[in-house]
């Protein structure tokens, strides 16, 4: 009996480890094997391939680099308050877009969601001409009497901010949007139909069951909105090449010049690179810790 | 049943990705199926430089029936990061015989991949060539590509806004800077469009103004040269004149300066002869452009004659047919004068090989710009344009020149202050 | 004051939260739509209009069409792109479903460190592990093949990060009841959660066909011969032009864009109450 207990306790055990097993494989082979080899290069210096080892200079080097600094800060904006903004827009979104008796589900969700598919460079062009001087935008906001003289959207710096800001929150609410609208499936319906008769109203509803409900998929959208913005790129390329001024430059954007556009310091732009590895790494530990994530 | 279907659907097609996977190798053999070498171009534009590169091997497989050549495009960004990421990586495997690479980005690749690219200073005879276009190549004493065409830059301008402000083609031909900027203000104030447009995110002013003027950010031996260098004082100076007239229309991007163009915003640009064919496509505008020669600084060694863009061909030392991609370069861009008149004038492009542009055909009158024999005049002023050294960190100075310029445009820094501390951001970025 | 508390009473303030949830829909819908809708508008125009910023529909669409079929193998292509996409989706839903599933059910304090590892991986920019990782399969000899284009996407931190957060929702009990069951432990994933779980793997499928569509970084180094280009290294090759065709370039990335957006539309058909609907 007893042995026969622990026979299946074994089983239990391997098949345990079988489930996990090939992506164990996998990420100590094509992710921890190469960021090793990245982390060596990122300790040597030089211009192309000629590369010498150089210990923690390129570290050093970063500390008091400008345009690491201002690029950093930049990044850090965007961040802290973008990322907020977008989930809460697609947390409300996602969960009117769950009532089922509300009309044309079908097309709200998908016109929604076809920001992130729109190509880049589409939305790049047509941004930058809606908000260029004598673009949409400023004729819309002149004619509504907001503002008196046109803004300079793309050639300030602080607006220049406010367009990736918004072109970030447009592409990419309704990606989050998915993972909410998916997971409030897993709620059982019974909670809202109790919570209704004991009279609860929407925003009850709301504050009350879905976002603590939802709590292990909140925490899995701000993380990777934490490593999505930390490692923005193609937005900033595309609309404003991180002008005027370097005030939209985003650290990923600068790794990309030390690469290809600058003379090409492959070892540096690694360095940047751990960097921003580790700042992730932190932010995500303190965002798992303030929301309790527990295995249980 | 569906699931099993589903599952016998994976495993096939798994079993088919495998073998895709396993016949698609790459061909390092450097020789076609039936036997022919064959040689690998990368090149950027479908309107450009790939269709020329077609008609140039078109010329060159007709005389050597054992060469196959194929012109493969990719975006200019794409080439960048396959060439870097493949040289530093230390494989050249996958890597084509030869690559297009703009003036400003040849030193980068030589001088980051020493002995990755083809010392061709014994195949071409470079005494053919514009002699900036030749420096732009060279290395000690090795010159490692041939040249391809010329951007040579010009005063572009709508004569018919000029003409309303009382300006002649020769009151714009040979002026300086200051002189331009009155002439500005008054076309301004006639017609009400700005006179130039500029993009404020990029430093091709400075550049410019630097190669007329036979200097650059960096000295010979490499050092920066941004601090105390009369001519981006003066530059900086001209540049802050230019904004405060509020003649200036400001773009971002190509597209919004094409925009301005074709829309008729402004009413002239200082650019690369590249830019024909953005102009000309505005059919409606045909007759009202005309080109003079740019501006200068009023300095020493300040000259009206300058550069932007520009590209050149590039042999990879280690691929399979290095040598018969070296001999191709050499008889059709550095000895077939037909082929140059050919491209000029099937797709507009001016090369920088001198004996063409003595030609007929450079020599025509464009109706696009009143009959004004554009070709002949570009060709004429790339002679005179100084050739400067270029050297690998053009680009870390730029942007260390945009991030300080604004502290002079508002007045808070004056120009020598804002150039030191700019000097010391470039010495930080290149250690 | 009074008879608006009145109005919001009942019926009445029903009636006004709904329509201003409609309201607040359609305004986001349009702003959402309005750069597809001029995405597809611009595919009509020529380059020259699309720059001056024309609105309207324009007659070059059967010229752009043609432009961009003369451009590069668009079908070989689509092909190679559709492969690749079908392949990565399939088995790393596979894979990574698997894991996450298993972190949570067969939890012990060593997964647990495993899974912070992978999840940390997550954190590092992908551009630096490229030169590794282009090292490593050259010597393997797998560039320019169709596996080592998908080997490095096959296990992402994401996909099984996801997996378990919304396993965690799972109720543990039906498992309990189908060991008892006798049903087996890989029975179990397959028969009872799969189905169960089907709006989790919507979302996934969704989210792992656009990624793997739009994947662009490591095809671009990895790939080296034509015959193996992807749609998106085919539209990237057309971009940079000293006079760029819009014109046709937005009718690739039209293109580009349809089976991500076509997949969304019938795979959020299955975000309805699934999986309490197949335990009762």
């Amino acid at each position: 009996m007893n042995r026969k207990l622990s026979k299946q306790k074994l089983k239990f055990r391997i098949s345990g480890w079988a489930f996990v097993l090939p992506s164990i494989v996998l990420f100590l082979w094509l992710v921890l094997w190469p960021m090793i080899n990245a982390f060596i290069m990122s300790l040597q210096k030089g211009k192309g391939n000629m590369m010498e080892f150089a210990g923690f200079d390129n570290y050093l080097r970063l500390l008091d680099d400008p345009v690491f600094i201002s690029s950093l800060k930049n990044t850090i904006l965007y961040f802290v308050i973008q990322v907020p903004v977008m989930l809460v827009l697609a947390l409300i979104v996602a969960s009117i877009l769950n009532n089922p008796k509300l009309k044309f589900r079908g097309f709200f969700r998908t016109a929604i969601f076809i920001p992130c598919v729109t190509s880049l460079v589409a939305y790049s062009l047509l941004f930058r001409s809606m908000f260029a001087e004598d673009g949409f935008i400023n004729n819309v906001l002149m004619g509504l009497n907001l503002i008196d003289s046109p803004i300079p959207w793309l050639m300030d710096t602080f607006w220049a901010k406010v367009v990736i800001i918004l072109a970030i929150t447009w592409r990419w609410t309704g990606y989050n949007m998915i993972f909410f609208l998916s997971s409030l499936q897993n709620i059982d319906s019974d909670i809202y139909q109790a919570a209704e008769i004991d009279g609860a109203g929407a925003w009850d509803k709301f504050w009350r069951i879905t976002v603590p409900l939802l709590k292990p998929v909140i925490l899995l959208t701000a993380i990777m909105s934490t490593s999505g913005t930390l490692q923005l790129f193609d937005e900033v390329v595309n609309i404003t090449s991180g002008g005027p001024n370097n005030s939209t430059m985003t650290i990923s954007h600068y790794i990309y010049n030390l690469s290809f556009k600058y003379s090409p310091d492959f070892g540096y732009a690694t360095a940047v690179s751990f960097v921003v590895f580790v700042l992730i790494a932190v932010l995500s530990l303190l965002q798992m810790k303030v929301s309790g994530d527990k295995n249980d | 049943m569906k699931k099993r279907l589903m599952a016998a659907g994976m495993v096939m097609a798994l079993t088919a990705g495998l073998l895709a996977g396993c016949s698609g190798g790459s061909d390092s053999s450097g020789e076609t199926e039936d036997g022919k070498k064959k040689v690998t171009v990368w090149a950027w534009d479908v309107e450009y430089n790939i269709p020329i590169m077609e008609e140039a091997a078109k010329r060159y497989e007709a005389n050597h029936d054992d060469v196959d050549i194929e012109v493969v495009e990719y975006s200019y960004d794409d080439i960048t990061q396959k060439i870097n990421t493949y040289l530093t990586a230390g494989t050249t495997d996958g890597l084509p015989d030869i690559i297009l690479s703009e003036d400003a980005n040849v030193q980068k690749y030589i001088q980051s991949y020493p002995g990755e690219f083809k010392d061709m200073s014994d195949i071409v005879d470079f005494s053919n060539f514009a002699q900036y276009k030749v420096e732009v190549l060279t290395m000690d004493d090795g010159i490692y590509g041939v040249p391809f065409d010329i951007g040579t830059e010009g005063l572009f301008y709508r004569s018919d806004y000029l003409e309303q402000a009382g300006y002649t083609h020769e009151d714009l031909m040979n002026i300086t800077w200051d002189e331009f900027i009155e002439i500005g203000k008054k076309v301004k104030e006639v017609t009400g469009k700005n006179m130039l447009s500029l993009d404020p995110d990029s430093m091709n002013f400075m550049r410019d103004c630097m190669q007329a003027s036979g200097t650059w950010y960096f000295t010979e031996d490499g050092e920066v040269n941004i601090s105390g260098n009369a001519v981006i004082e003066e530059g900086t100076r001209i540049y802050k004149a230019l904004m405060d007239a509020d003649i200036v229309e400001l773009t971002s991007g190509w597209s919004e300066m094409a925009a301005a163009l074709n829309n008729g915003d402004v009413a002239s640009i200082t650019t690369g002869c590249w830019i024909v064919p953005t102009i000309t496509a505005q059919e409606d505008q045909s007759g009202l452009w005309r080109v003079a020669t740019m501006p200068r600084l009023d300095t020493e060694g300040g000259t009206n004659y300058g550069n932007r863009g520009g590209s050149n061909w590039l042999v990879l030392e280690n691929s399979a047919n290095s040598d018969i991609a070296a001999d191709f370069l050499n008889e059709i861009y550095a000895n077939d004068v037909d082929f140059y008149e050919t491209i000029l004038q099937e797709v507009g492009a001016a090369g920088a090989y001198i004996p063409a542009q003595s030609s007929d055909v450079y020599n025509e009158p464009v109706e696009f710009f009143g009959g004004q024999a554009i070709w002949a005049d570009f060709a004429e002023w790339a002679q005179q344009v100084p050739a400067v050294n270029l050297g690998v960190y053009s680009d870390e100075a730029d942007n260390a020149l945009i991030t300080c310029m604004p502290n002079v445009l508002d007045g808070s820094q004056d120009i020598p202050t804002m150039l030191s501390e700019a000097q010391k951001l470039v010495e930080q970025q290149i250690q | 004051m009074t008879d608006r508390k009145q109005t919001y009473r009942g019926k009445g303030r029903r009636r006004a939260v709904c329509g201003i949830q409609y309201l607040f829909l359609i305004i986001m819908a349009v702003i959402s739509v309005f750069p597809f809708l001029w995405m597809i508008i611009s595919a009509t125009n020529s380059s020259m209009d699309i720059i001056l910023g024309k609105m309207s529909f324009g007659g070059e669409l059967m010229n752009n069409i043609r432009n961009l079929l003369s451009a590069g193998d668009l079908l070989t292509c689509l092909k190679n792109s559709a492969i690749l996409s079908v392949f990565i989706t399939t088995l790393s839903i596979l894979i990574c479903s698997l894991a996450g599933y298993g972190f949570i059910v067969f939890k012990s304090r060593a997964k647990e460190f495993w899974f912070s590892f992978i999840l940390l991986s997550m954190m590092i920019p992908t551009s630096s592990l490229i030169i590794p990782l282009f090292k490593m399969f050259s010597s393997m000899g797998l560039l320019n093949t169709k596996v080592g284009v998908m080997l490095p996407s096959l296990s992402t931190a994401f996909l099984i990060f996801f997996f378990r957060q919304n396993t965690k929702s799972f109720p543990l009990e039906t498992i309990q009841a189908a060991r008892i069951d006798g049903l087996g432990e890989l029975g179990i994933f397959f028969k009872i959660f799969m189905p169960m779980m089907k709006s989790t793997y919507s979302a996934a499928i969704i989210i792992t066909f656009m990624s793997s569509w739009n994947n662009y970084m490591w095809p671009l180094i990895s790939l080296q011969t034509t015959d193996q280009r992807t749609l998106p290294l085919l539209i990237s090759s057309l971009g940079t032009a000293y006079t760029p065709d819009y014109g046709m370039i937005m009718v690739g990335i039209i293109i580009t864009t349809i089976p991500s957006a076509l997949i969304f539309f019938l795979m959020q058909k299955s975000f309805v109450n699934s999986m309490m609907g197949s335990v009762k």
